[in-house]
């Protein structure tokens, strides 16, 4: 059986590298995108069950893709975490009108991240 | 009286300009040594995580099993198993959260060194167009005019500025971020 996939959209290198890390161990497959577009790309020419997105990348930001993803049939209904260092109510609320599924304010605890994952789509697999 | 302004200007906006250049220069070094040093830091931590993962496994293979033996000494090597393994889970969490600083810190690195380029290009233009035509404009009476359009002009371009390099990290210690569900 397939692993469950997670997409994780942030421009910052080492960022995407903690989390595919604690996600790899954790027995989830994880793609990576480098910001909105690439990770838009990404989601619809493959299995996302779930996605991690930036808020401020360059040009194509996580607002954006979230608007793009809601737009398309086949993630409607996806889970979207916003993972940002942004933490006020007005970035927030313009997350959850865009249809973000969550909030997660940088730096994460890694333990409390995989509860939501599991909590969000279940085990790996 | 108005060569001594136009030297004066064109000295601020000289030195200004090199000193910010270098700032700018060095903000953008410091963000590549940091994302090469946290990148090595990272890919170190996972060599380091699966070499104790591998090692742990190792000596509990190397433990006498349960039908073998049932000593106290076994049961007291299991409990301290599990308690190192307890540490190693907390301090690995621990190192995830803290390594995280990088992105943290050039995005604050990036903005400041935005708003440096932003400030150089103010300068300049107090020191190079401006001052020509404050030369010409100045013989047809009308400098104070020109230096209120170049105060104008500066206001613009500061405020440009503040508007392009809105603040998105509040953070001022590494204590986990909140996550919530809407």
């Amino acid at each position: 059986m397939n692993a469950k996939s997670i997409l994780v959209v942030d421009d910052s290198r080492s960022l995407r590298q903690m989390v595919c890390y604690i996600l790899n161990v954790s027995g989830y497959h994880v793609i990576e995108a480098v910001d909105g577009m690439d990770g838009w790309e990404k989601a619809i020419a493959q299995k996302v069950d779930l996605v991690f997105t930036d808020q401020n990348m360059p040009q194509y930001d996580g607002l954006w893709l979230i608007n793009a993803l809601r737009n398309s049939e086949s993630h409607r209904k996806t889970p979207i975490l916003m993972l940002t260092t942004e933490s006020s109510d007005e970035m927030k609320s313009m997350g959850r009108r865009a249809g973000a599924t969550g909030w997660i304010v940088k730096p994460f605890d890694p333990d409390r991240m995989v509860d939501l994952v599991k909590k969000l789509i279940g085990e790996p697999s | 009286m108005n060569s001594q302004l136009k030297m004066l200007l064109s000295d601020i906006s000289g030195h200004s300009s090199r000193h910010l250049k270098e700032i700018q220069s060095d903000l953008v070094q410091t963000n590549m040594l940091l994302d090469e040093a946290i990148t090595q830091l990272t890919e170190s931590f996972e060599g380091i995580t699966k070499g104790v993962g591998t090692y742990q496994k190792a000596i509990v293979n190397l433990l006498p099993s349960e039908a073998m033996e049932q000593s106290p000494d076994r049961l007291q090597n299991i409990v301290r198993l599990n308690a190192v393994n307890e540490i190693l889970a907390f301090h690995i969490n621990a190192a995830v959260t803290r390594l995280q600083f990088e992105d943290i810190t050039s995005q604050l690195i990036r903005r400041a060194a935005r708003r440096v380029d932003g400030l150089r290009e103010m300068l300049e233009c107090l020191g190079n167009a401006a001052l020509e035509e404050l030369e010409d404009e100045v013989e047809r009476g009308v400098k104070v005019d020109l230096l209120e359009q170049m105060l104008v002009d500066i206001r613009v371009k500061s405020k440009l500025i503040d508007d392009q390099l809105r603040k998105a990290v509040a953070q001022r210690r590494m204590d986990c971020g909140e996550m919530e569900l809407f």
